[in-house]
C-alpha cells in the first residue's frame, strides 16, 4: 500500500515546466520517483519482469514526449499510471491475437529483492500465484484490481486511470472480486507466508 | 440482484449499518455461496494487499536515458533519410524536366513523339486540366524563356539546395551536441 499524496507536488510541476522550457534532464528525478511505481503497475499487468521493463521504460518514453500535452491540472501520477495501463492492457490484447500465456513461460527473472535464497523462493512462489489470480481477469479489471490492491486508489482515482465511469468501475471490481475469489479456491495448495524479512516495501502512494 | 447486495457487502463495497448485519448473518445461513465467499474473500484481499512490491532491477533511470537517446537517433536518423530522399526526388525530378526542356528546345523530339508524350502523361495522370497544364507549360516554356536563363535558373535551384541541406546538417549536429550536454549534465 502507498501513502497518500493527494495532489500534483510543486517540486514535480516545476520539473515539468523546465522540461517543457526544453531542460530534458528536468525529466529524470520523474523517472526516479515513480519507476517503482510505474514498473510495478507493468509487472502486476504483464507478468514478467523483462515485458514490465520494457514496458515501463515505453511509458515514460511516452510521458516524456507528451509533456506538453499534460494537464497540469491533473495529478502527474494518475495521468503517467494512465499511460502505463493502458500501454499495458494494449500489449496484452496484441498477446492475445498470438494465444500464448504468459504463465506457459519460464520465470527466472525476477528482480532481487533482498531476502536469502529460501525468502526468495517463498516471494517468487508468491508471485506465481499473484500472477495465476489476476490472469482470470480481463485486461482492464486486472488493472482496476491493481489499482485498487496496491496504489490504494478510489473508485473515482481508477474511473480517471482507465477513462470510465464510477459506476462502471465498481461493476468491474464486483465481477474482478467474484473472479479471483473462484480462482483462489481453484488455486491447488495455500499461499505462500512472507518471509519474515520480505514484508512489504515501505512505499508512498503515487 | 438480492444476491448481489450481499456480495458487495462482503467485499465491503457498499455502506454496511449495523442492522445489516444481521440481514447478511441470516443469508449466510441460507446461501452457501455467500457463505464460501465470506470465507474466502478476505484471505484474497489480504493476500493481495500483502504481497510485495516488485521493484526494477537496478540502473532503471541509466537504461531509459539509453533508451531515449537511441529513440532520438533513430529518429534523427530517419528525417536524415527523408530529407536526402526527398531532395534527391526533387533533384531527379528537377533533372529530368531540364532535359525534357533541353530536349524540345532543340527540337530533338520527332513531332510525333511529343505528342505521344503528351497523350501518355495525360492517360497516366488521369487529370485532364493538369495535363493540359502540363502541355501548355511544355509547348510553351522552352521557346519563351531562353536558354541561359534556364541554366541559370537549375544552377542557382542547386547551390541553394545543397547550401540548405549543408546547413541543416550543420545546425542539426550543433543542436544535438547543445542536448547532450544539456540533458544529463
Amino acid at each position: 500500500m502507498y501513502i497518500t499524496q493527494t495532489e500534483t507536488n510543486p517540486e514535480e510541476c516545476d520539473w515539468i515546466q523546465q522540461v517543457r522550457r526544453g531542460e530534458d534532464a528536468a525529466f529524470t528525478p520523474l523517472v526516479e520517483r515513480y519507476q517503482n511505481a510505474v514498473y510495478h503497475l507493468c509487472y502486476r499487468m504483464l507478468g514478467t519482469s523483462t515485458e514490465a521493463e520494457d514496458a515501463a521504460q515505453e511509458t515514460f518514453i511516452r510521458a516524456y514526449n507528451a509533456i506538453d500535452r499534460y494537464d497540469t491540472e491533473r495529478k502527474f501520477s494518475t495521468w503517467l499510471l494512465s499511460i502505463a495501463t493502458n500501454y499495458c492492457i494494449d500489449q496484452l490484447r496484441k498477446r492475445r491475437l498470438f494465444t500464448l500465456s504468459f504463465d506457459d513461460m519460464p520465470f527466472f527473472d525476477l528482480a532481487d529483492n533482498g531476502p536469502g535464497p529460501e525468502g526468495t523462493m517463498i516471494l517468487d512462489e508468491r508471485q506465481r500465484q499473484v500472477r495465476q489470480l489476476l490472469r482470470s481477469l480481463s485486461e482492464t479489471d486486472r488493472a482496476a484490481v491493481v489499482l485498487r490492491y496496491w496504489y490504494d486508489y478510489s473508485y473515482d482515482e481508477i474511473a480517471e486511470v482507465l477513462d470510465l465511469t464510477n459506476s462502471a468501475i465498481k461493476s468491474r471490481l464486483h465481477r474482478a472480486r467474484l473472479a479471483l475469489a473462484e480462482a483462489w479456491n481453484d488455486q491447488d495448495g495455500q499461499p505462500q507466508p512472507l518471509p519474515a524479512h520480505g514484508m512489504p516495501y515501505a512505499t508512498q502512494k503515487v | 440482484m438480492q444476491h448481489k447486495k450481499f456480495e458487495a457487502w462482503i467485499f465491503d463495497e457498499d455502506e454496511f449499518e449495523a442492522q445489516d448485519e444481521k440481514v447478511l448473518r441470516q443469508h449466510l445461513q441460507e446461501c452457501d455461496q455467500c457463505y464460501a465467499l465470506k470465507k474466502t474473500w478476505p484471505k484474497v484481499e489480504t493476500f493481495l494487499i500483502t504481497t510485495p512490491q516488485v521493484m526494477p532491477a537496478p540502473g532503471f533511470v541509466n537504461r531509459w536515458q539509453e533508451r531515449l537517446e537511441s529513440q532520438r537517433k533513430q529518429r534523427e536518423r530517419r528525417q536524415t533519410v527523408t530529407l536526402l530522399a526527398v531532395s534527391s526526388g526533387g533533384a531527379g525530378v528537377a533533372f529530368a524536366l531540364f532535359a525534357f526542356a533541353l530536349l524540345l528546345h532543340y527540337q530533338l523530339f520527332p513531332q510525333n513523339v511529343q505528342e505521344n508524350v503528351a497523350q501518355v502523361v495525360d492517360w497516366m495522370l488521369f487529370l485532364d486540366v493538369a495535363g493540359e497544364i502540363l502541355l501548355n507549360l511544355a509547348r510553351t516554356l522552352p521557346t519563351a524563356i531562353p536558354f541561359p536563363v534556364w541554366m541559370g535558373f537549375f544552377a542557382l535551384t542547386g547551390a541553394g539546395g545543397i547550401l540548405w541541406l549543408k546547413s541543416f546538417r550543420k545546425l542539426a549536429g550543433i543542436f544535438a551536441q547543445y542536448q547532450g550536454f544539456a540533458r544529463w549534465a
